[in-house]
């Protein structure tokens, strides 16, 4: 098995885990950072399945792909950590998961 | 080359340079930054379209680079007509924020921020309309996403937070998720120009994965059951301004590119078990959304509802889209002129519970009795924008749904006709439970505060120019048609 | 210029909205000049269809779509009674409204119903049509349940969910027809010559059409909606029951047997004569429920429900006569009914009289009123040579040349059971009876003027049945294309 398969298959394997941990974990710490697992695994993907130039060259599309999605990934981690820290001063708590009262108006 | 050649690029920028600006400019000048930003994308964009109807589709190239190195912006008739709904809701929500937001005391929304994510939203919405490269729309998305997040927990209330950070989360899930899809894409054509994606046939597992992964995360994104959870609350918990741009623009901006896909990178007969799937999820939301909005108790909460109701619609006009082997150009008119004549009566339909709100100090619907009276005109704005809600003449909505009841009678698939058809029934439903305790006997509105004109005129010029839409739908089919699908697979009337 | 009969009302009740609940004078000056000014339209279109011109005109909708309209003698006669019974209810309703506090909203919604009526009368493919009469439907709602009271909203509900259910059958029936027979227009003597072979597909586009028509149209069991509808004020029960929704209806009926599927194609699939035959029904068990109501207004409603059904058997048996039996009695009982509702209205809003019990003593302190009441009454029985004897005497002609005794009969014992209802109101108004001491003698002159007018025109509808103007006339001339070019 090549590396770059072994890269990919990690890569699938974080984001898994990623995903598992933001649908599940109800406080908004373990979701951020399930997002940064998500985000890893996906440039982990990128990076070991992306490499295909016949000619041996690394194909610069998908480092250009991953460059941009961390620049991403950090400015939705940031708005997200400040969400956080604003509804814990406000609310002192720090998960989000469903309250009765917003359900059913 | 001339101003007009350059359109795709300046609706782009003129949204981000006003939002720059008003980082520069006082805080008292904002308001009026902002509406002069918005006539000028207004007027971008009708040029655009005009252009578009005169001359065909066109691709911009980015900086000169040009597909497969550079990102290449496509002008056809679909984006048009997109990029020209959110610049007439746009323009709109911002003549009404004006009002709304106000540039009084500390909070965010004094400190001029609100404008800045507003505009900062709508470029991220007009450079999603307009990229043709699938790797673009994710950036694209991400940026419709932090703006849009960062609009609805501007209220500050921990309520708003906390749909705010639900929205968010669910936003990220489909990003990610997205861009997974668009790397096995990736690695499986070596392309992300939607245009060569489209010729060169997608086949094979890694592609159809990924085409299935992007479908889905796009899914969660437009909020079709089962995935719908993040919006009724963060639609509702938003200032009213910024949910009906939400509703209006940000829900259709994903399945804009869900069309782009369907149509244009996938070929026909690619992935039947995808259409089946997204018309029985979106039937499955048309039935689900409406019963909930009836039993809801706020107004806001409702018209949030009936957003995931109408959502619906649209993807049971998917599998419409590609029957008989072919594109059935009608089914994508219907599905365009459904999602115009929504975005129209859905801002109108916020705007006008964003008034009743501030007049009546709350949102709940059982002590609004006697608005009919007292608030005539915002009591027919929401009667009118329910009317295109529940597709009854005269409205665009109509129009839709009657051409994708027929379609679905001729090619065979009668069930989505008596599925649309009940759905109309239901969202009868809940808009009369609304009016009926508008139009019984009752206080009203305490009546007292002095209400700019423009918060009840407004929703009523959307609604009712979604009514009127039903007069200007051949002008959409020919807008429409204008470079569908490349020109590749056979568009059957 | 065809358009005008829907733009200008449509016009009116914009700019009524527009003007807002205190410019009381020019919004009524609006309403009445729009009035005169369509009538002055629909009747010169009428007398161009005379000539044989039938003008058309249209506006594409969409790929394929298009909102027609075409003024055939058919579609004028239902168009006339509408636009000039318009002004007639507007006179009257400005003088029952006087005291309301919501007339705006009243008249405007009002103005869009006659704009919807005359849509639904000038429409020239089923297409068309529905969205007219949905457009109806939608601005019913408001007056039924203008009151504001708990059983108006109630009312307002039971409507909804009888016409929008009704509207959806008419959905899918229009949708299906489109899918099998292509974008058809209406044809006097039917339209679907093509699609003939679909004969499944084809009796259930009648069944789906025709039960969505016959929620309108109040025939039993779709009926329930009407009675409770009699919350609403006496000029919009008026309307619903003489001019505009009930008659859009039957009308729609009318289009569905003779000018879409046709007399012919009707009776081989057989779908008329079940038609017929719960119209015949309808007449006899509504008259007898009518026989056993206390409060005047629902009594009203009953009779109407049976009087409706009349029209529905008289187009279901398929002959000349008998169709233009149902087309003049379409004209004719809006007048008859109209007169009778403004009636029960005004003994309402002057004596506060609702109930047959307290009936005594009315026809002394209102004669001219209880007077117009009696003509309208008797004419409505088939009383010679009132009105309602000359759509009779078609309606039994059709019979006759049919072979159908049974509808003779059902005839004959309809018209004994509507002087059953209506005699003992006539009776009961020259009981002797007490009411406030008068400040006035009768009513308010913009009620009373209005009944009398409405009385008279059932005289003279009947007295004068034979002039080349009456509606019994023109529907003779309406239903002769439809069956060949047939001359009585």
């Amino acid at each position: 098995m090549s590396s770059h398969l072994v890269y990919a298959l990690v890569g699938g394997l974080l984001f898994s885990i990623g995903t598992y941990g933001l649908i599940v974990r109800p406080h908004m710490i373990h979701k951020i950072i399930s997002t940064n697992f998500m985000g890893s695994g996906v440039f982990l993907v990128l990076i070991g399945l992306g490499n295909r130039t016949p000619s041996g060259v690394p194909d610069p599309v998908p480092q250009a792909m991953v460059l941009t999605g961390i620049v991403v990934t950090v400015a939705l981690t940031a708005l997200s950590l400040a969400i956080a820290k604003r509804y814990f001063s406000l609310t002192g708590r720090g998960d989000i998961s469903e309250h009765r009262e917003e359900r059913v108006g | 080359m001339t101003l007009v050649d350059h359109l795709p690029a300046a609706l782009i920028m003129t949204p981000l340079a006003g939002a720059a600006l008003t980082f520069v400019t006082r805080r008292r000048w904002d308001p009026a930054l902002v509406m002069v930003t918005a006539v000028v994308i207004t007027g971008l964009a009708l040029a655009l379209s005009v252009r578009v109807l005169a001359e065909g589709a066109f691709r911009y190239r980015l900086g000169g680079w040009g597909a497969p190195l550079g990102i290449d912006l496509v002008a056809d008739g679909i984006s048009a007509l997109f990029v020209l709904l959110a610049a007439v809701v746009g323009l709109a929500a911002t003549a009404y924020a004006t009002s709304y937001f106000g540039t009084g005391d500390e909070d965010a929304y004094g400190r001029g921020l609100v404008w800045a994510l507003w505009l900062f939203l709508w470029t991220a919405l007009n450079a999603l309309f307009l990229t043709g490269d699938v790797f673009n729309v994710y950036v694209c998305l991400e940026l419709v996403g932090i703006s849009a997040v960062a609009l609805v927990t501007l209220g500050g209330g921990a309520d708003a937070l906390r749909a705010g950070a639900r929205y968010l989360f669910a936003s990220m899930l489909g990003a990610m998720t997205y861009l997974l899809g668009v790397a096995l894409l990736y690695s499986a054509t070596g392309h992300l120009d939607m245009a060569t994606l489209g010729s060169a046939p997608t086949q094979g597992i890694a592609a159809s994965t990924g085409l299935v992964l992007m479908v889905s995360a796009l899914v969660l994104k437009t909020a079709l059951v089962p995935v719908h959870f993040w919006l009724p609350t963060a639609h509702a918990a938003a200032p009213s301004p910024v949910s009906a741009v939400l509703s209006a623009l940000v829900v259709k901006g994903s399945y804009y590119v869900i069309l782009r896909l369907v149509l244009d990178v996938t070929y026909p007969g690619q992935l039947p078990g995808l259409d089946v799937t997204l018309g029985a999820l979106g039937a499955a939301s048309i039935v689900w959304g409406s019963v909930q909005a009836l039993l809801q108790t706020r107004v806001k909460l409702l018209v949030a509802y009936s957003t995931v109701a109408q959502i619906g619609y649209l993807f049971v006009a998917i599998p419409l889209m590609r029957a008989d082997g072919g594109i059935v150009g009608v089914a994508v008119t219907a599905a365009a002129a459904h999602a115009v004549s929504h975005g129209l009566a859905k801002a109108g339909f916020f705007l006008s519970a964003g008034s009743l709100q501030h007049r009546f100090g709350h949102d709940r619907i059982s002590e609004m009795a006697g608005a009919a009276r007292t608030t005539p005109v915002l009591a027919m704005a929401c009667a009118v924008a329910g009317v295109t809600m529940m597709g009854l003449p005269p409205s665009g909505g109509f129009v839709a749904k009657w051409l994708l009841i027929l379609t679905s009678i001729n090619v065979g698939q009668w069930w989505w006709a008596a599925v649309m058809i009940a759905g109309g029934l239901l969202s009868a439903a809940y808009t009369f439970r609304l009016v009926a305790v508008f139009v019984a006997e009752g206080a009203g509105d305490p009546g007292d505060a002095h209400h700019p004109a423009r918060t009840e005129w407004l929703p009523l010029l959307l609604a009712s120019a979604a009514a009127l839409l039903a007069f200007a739908i051949p002008q959409i089919d020919t807008l429409v048609r204008i470079g569908m699908n490349l020109g590749r697979a056979e568009v059957l009337p | 210029m065809l358009w005008l009969p829907i733009l200008i009302p449509a016009l009116a009740g914009a700019l009524t909205f527009l003007l807002g609940e205190r410019r009381t004078r020019r919004r009524n000056t609006v309403n009445l000049i729009a009035a005169t000014a369509a009538a002055a339209a629909t009747l010169s279109l009428a007398g161009a269809a005379f000539q044989g011109t039938a003008a058309q005109a249209s506006l594409p909708l969409g790929p394929g779509l298009q909102l027609a309209v075409r003024g055939d003698l058919t579609g004028l006669l239902f168009a006339c009674v509408v636009t000039l019974l318009w002004g007639v209810t507007l006179v009257y309703a400005i003088g029952y409204m006087s005291h309301d506090r919501n007339r705006a909203r009243f008249f405007g919604f009002f103005a869009w119903c006659i704009a919807a009526a005359n849509g639904v009368a000038l429409a020239r493919d089923p297409l068309s049509l529905f969205v007219f009469y949905e457009i109806l439907s939608l601005c019913t709602y408001p007056l039924v349940v203008h009151s504001g009271t708990p059983e108006a909203i109630a009312a307002g509900r039971k409507y909804l969910l009888y016409a929008f259910g009704g509207g959806a059958a008419l959905l899918a029936g229009t949708a299906w027809l489109v899918a099998i027979a292509g974008p058809v227009q209406f044809t006097p003597g039917g339209a679907l010559l093509a699609a003939e072979s679909h004969t499944f597909a084809l009796r259930w586009v009648f069944a789906l059409m025709a039960a969505g028509f016959c929620v309108k149209a109040a025939l039993m069991p779709l009926h329930g909606w009407l009675p409770s509808a009699m919350v609403a004020p006496a000029p919009v029960s008026s309307l619903l029951h003489a001019v505009a929704v009930v008659k859009a209806g039957v009308f729609g009926i009318v289009r569905l047997v003779n000018d879409l599927f046709g007399p012919e194609l009707a009776t081989s699939l057989g779908v008329a004569q079940p038609l017929a035959l719960a119209a015949a029904v309808t007449i006899g068990v509504a008259s007898v429920i009518a026989l056993r109501q206390d409060d005047l207004k629902r009594r009203l409603a009953y009779s109407t429900v049976a009087q409706l059904a009349y029209i529905t058997l008289g187009t279901a048996l398929c002959t000349p006569l008998a169709a233009a039996g149902a087309l003049a009695h379409l004209a004719h009982h809006a007048v008859m009914k109209i007169t009778m509702f403004f009636t029960v209205g005004s003994l309402g809003q002057t004596l506060h009289v609702k109930v047959l019990g307290t009936m005594g003593g009315v026809a002394r302190r209102m004669p001219l009123t209880m007077a117009s009441f009696s003509v309208a009454a008797l004419a409505l029985a088939g009383v010679p040579p009132l009105a309602g004897f000359a759509s009779k005497w078609l309606l039994a002609g059709g019979a006759f040349e049919s072979g159908d005794w049974w509808a003779l009969l059902v005839y004959v014992s309809g018209g004994a059971l509507t002087l059953g209802y209506m005699v003992p109101i006539l009776l009961a108004s020259v009981r002797p009876g007490a009411h406030e001491p008068a400040e006035r003698w009768e009513s308010d002159p913009r009620m009373l003027w209005p009944i009398i007018a409405v009385a008279l025109a059932s005289v003279v509808f009947g007295v004068s049945a034979s002039a080349p103007w009456s509606p019994a006339r023109w529907a003779l001339a309406a239903v002769s294309p439809v069956f060949g070019g047939w001359t009585p």
